[in-house]
């Protein structure tokens, strides 16, 4: 083994104590990273992933984990989200979701050690399911994770659908019911076309 | 659930959709969409809304939630008081207090448990050492009844340096 080798080895092996001891990678949120990529977060802010922790409380689930893991940035890690009031800049799915904890990174000037360039389809399809994402398809969706663009979004009925099928009631209010209570819908779905009509996917978010 | 898939001309079927409101208090507005085989056909949305009133519940309120211990010496304790509050509607059952990541036990309440009434609050001092030197975040983890507990657990934060 050569002086050189062993002089790297204890070099990489102090480097990797040194990390540990910072919390083995903390996250340092968003607004750390805006400090040197502006571009890149001005063009995520505008994207669903920034917005994720706000779809979530639209549809009063943010205090269910299972939820929650997939809406926000390290998840129960330490100096990751916990919860919205202790630490409401880790909320969102922010760069270090997809490129690891950057405190490191951001207090050490640059050093990109730890970090993950391009975490692959496997991290996405993780919250990506095809339950929860019927059609995500991540070659198309990886280009548009920094705001480039506009995510695809789903389409609402318009004329055409309505004078094939006409659905009664398109809206229920329910007003408040008691925590328990399922709310029922039963809506009448009606072929006003003339030709067959398949309904091929129904979904909820 | 749907009635039935293919409708002929002028053919009606059902659509019902149940949205279970258990652990789910708050508003809600939900989005169910209908995709056809008619090409070129936009995908259908229907939205069922409404609030969900919470059902009774203990809540926990930690105060201070993060607190900040400054320059510490290895091994030498140093003490800090929180305030455990019930803002629910039911008493709250604290279990523990333990270090999330160290295991460290700072307060067992067991067997009995330690009971809060709703509106009252309960002070604990709470002992924190810690040996290695270095920045610090100790996640302190509250186990308790409470509905806002992620997992049973509530989370507050303490930080601080060692300096020998």
């Amino acid at each position: 083994m050569s002086r050189h080798f062993v002089i790297a080895l204890a070099l990489v092996i102090a480097c990797s104590s040194m990390l540990f001891a910072q919390g083995k990678g903390a996250f340092a949120g968003v607004k750390a990273c805006g400090t040197c990529h502006e571009d890149l977060v001005k063009g995520w802010s505008g994207t669903p992933h920034a917005k994720a922790f706000e779809s979530l409380k639209k549809s009063s689930q943010q205090n269910l984990p299972d939820c929650v893991k997939c809406h926000v940035t390290g998840f129960e890690k330490v100096s990751g989200f916990m919860d919205i009031e202790l630490t409401p800049e880790m909320a969102g799915v922010q760069c270090e979701q997809c490129h690891g904890p950057a405190k490191h990174h951001a207090e050490s000037g640059g050093d990109k050690t730890g970090l993950v360039r391009s975490s692959g389809s496997a991290m996405c399809i993780g919250c990506h399911t095809p339950g929860q994402d019927k059609n995500f398809d991540y070659q198309q969706k990886v280009k548009l994770v920094h705001g480039s663009g506009t995510l695809a979004q789903v389409t609402t009925a318009g004329a055409v659908a309505a004078a094939k099928l006409a659905i009664e009631p398109m809206t229920k209010s329910f007003g408040v019911i008691d925590e328990g209570v399922p709310a029922k819908m039963v809506a009448t779905v009606t072929n006003t076309g003339d030709r067959d009509i398949t309904i091929t996917n129904v979904r909820t978010n | 659930m749907l009635g039935q898939h293919t409708l002929k001309p002028h053919e009606s079927t059902t659509l019902v959709t149940v949205y279970r409101t258990v652990n789910l208090p708050g508003q809600f507005r939900k989005t169910i969409t209908l995709t056809t085989d008619v090409p070129g056909q936009d995908e259908i949305e229907l939205f069922m809304e409404g609030e969900v009133k919470e059902k009774p519940c203990a809540k926990i309120q930690v105060t201070p939630r993060r607190f900040d211990l400054g320059v510490l010496k290895p091994g030498t304790p140093v003490k800090q008081t929180v305030t455990i509050a019930n803002t629910g509607t039911l008493p709250l059952h604290v279990k523990k207090i333990f270090g999330k990541e160290s295991n460290k036990i700072y307060f067992d309440a067991s067997p009995a448990g330690l009971v809060i009434e709703p509106g009252m609050s309960v002070t604990k001092e709470l002992t924190i050492v810690q040996d290695q030197s270095g920045a610090f975040s100790e996640l302190i983890g509250i186990e308790s009844d409470a509905r806002n507990g992620t997992r049973g657990v509530f989370v507050i934060v303490a930080s601080g340096k060692v300096e020998p």
